[in-house]
């Protein structure tokens, strides 16, 4: 019966693939699995299977590594790893300053999760864990909602690209003079 | 005539715009804070305002960098946890996290849950670091429960609310595979 219903799942997200998010079927009418139940189906509670594939029909995996430049030119490595529909991700620069010096940028360690939609947009949030400096730029808002386009280059290389456009203000860009980070773009490592 | 049925329909639409007022809207609907209109406020959606207190009455603040208790041939994770109001998030990596492919899912972790007035975090830990696909089954989503503790010195800890051993969905199983309990103490 689970295997039955994953498999309507499944199937039913590769036929919507495409659809405009109104049209796609809506998470909340799914049945709701308790915790215990969805420690069976092997996926964390409230997250749903989901399966996308590229534009060769490739299935897409989220998981693993990724690099980003940020705006000051810090290499950072993030982590990601998803359970159906539910993704998780740790960022930090190669380079972490020892915790005596740490905390010259909040950004330096930062924390998304979110859920991967149909339209291959990631929403959710995503923090600044690095100290916060009285006073400073960036300690006005920890916390910023988020969205991430999975997207393809030319090559068919996925990136994961901040659907946002750079120095415009908004939650992430409370001030686009002070404190303003480029949007997000992650390719995988190596 | 006229008059006296236009006087009569304006008194009916006050009539009814005064009842309409006077029944809507509870609070629950009004439109939700968008996530900017949260942003203003300070906290993000769906956290609250919490405070966290010592055994002295000192108030503690659980953002930043905290290491993690481990035994002498292991390598020790480094935390940093952030919290917003009631809501804590935390991203714990050790030092040198090896590159993709190696089968080591615990060299990067993170944190999410809620601070409650127990001084019980309740959330989930997600094990996101390199792994093999033979590890799909040792649960890289699992329940955490962290506990705001102060040891004999005053000092606070954060202390996994579990006993080392027990089956449970840390510790799949107990003789193959068992997570430790996670002991986080602030780094120094």
């Amino acid at each position: 019966m689970r295997a039955r219903l994953g498999t309507s799942l499944v199937l039913g997200v590769l036929l919507v693939v495409g659809c405009s998010p109104s049209t796609a079927p809506s998470p909340s009418v799914q049945p709701s699995e308790s915790p215990s139940d969805a420690a069976v189906s092997g996926l964390p509670p409230g997250c749903e299977p989901i399966e996308l594939r590229g534009p060769t029909g490739e299935r897409i995996v989220l998981d693993g590594r990724w690099v980003e430049a940020d705006d000051v030119g810090a290499p950072m490595t993030w982590w990601i790893r998803t359970q159906g529909d539910c993704v998780w991700g740790n960022g930090q620069i190669e380079d972490v300053p020892p915790p005596g010096e740490f905390g010259a940028r909040p950004d330096h360690v930062q924390s998304l999760s979110g859920r991967i939609g149909l339209d291959f947009v990631i929403t959710g949030e995503i923090l600044n864990l690095g100290a916060l400096p009285p006073g400073q730029p960036g300690s006005l808002s920890p916390f910023s909602p988020l969205r991430m386009i999975i997207e393809f280059d030319d090559a068919g290389e996925i990136t994961l690209h901040e659907d946002r456009e750079p120095m415009v203000r908004g939650p992430r860009c409370p001030d686009p003079v002070g404190y303003c980070p480029d949007p997000l773009v992650l390719r995988p490592a190596g | 005539m006229g008059a006296r049925s236009t006087w009569l329909l304006l008194g009916l639409l006050t009539l009814v715009s005064a009842c309409s007022a006077a029944t809507s809207p509870s609070v629950s609907l009004q439109p939700s804070a968008s996530p900017s209109e949260a942003a203003v406020s300070g906290l993000p959606p769906g956290c609250e305002p919490h405070e966290v207190r010592g055994p002295d009455g000192e108030r503690i603040d659980l953002d930043g960098t905290w290491v993690e208790e481990v035994g002498e041939d292991e390598a020790p994770m480094t935390w940093w946890i952030r919290t917003q109001g009631d809501c804590v998030w935390g991203a714990g990596t050790v030092d040198d996290v090896p590159a993709d492919g190696a089968s080591i899912p615990d060299t990067v972790q993170t944190i999410r849950g809620r601070l409650g007035s127990d001084l019980i975090i309740d959330g989930e830990i997600l094990r996101l670091g390199p792994y093999a696909s033979s590890d799909a089954a040792r649960a890289i989503y699992s329940p955490i429960r962290l506990k705001v503790d102060f040891d004999d010195d005053g000092q606070v800890v954060l202390r996994e609310d579990r006993v080392y051993g027990v089956a449970g969905p840390r510790c799949g199983d107990p003789v193959v595979f068992c997570i430790p309990v996670l002991v986080l103490r602030p780094a120094h």
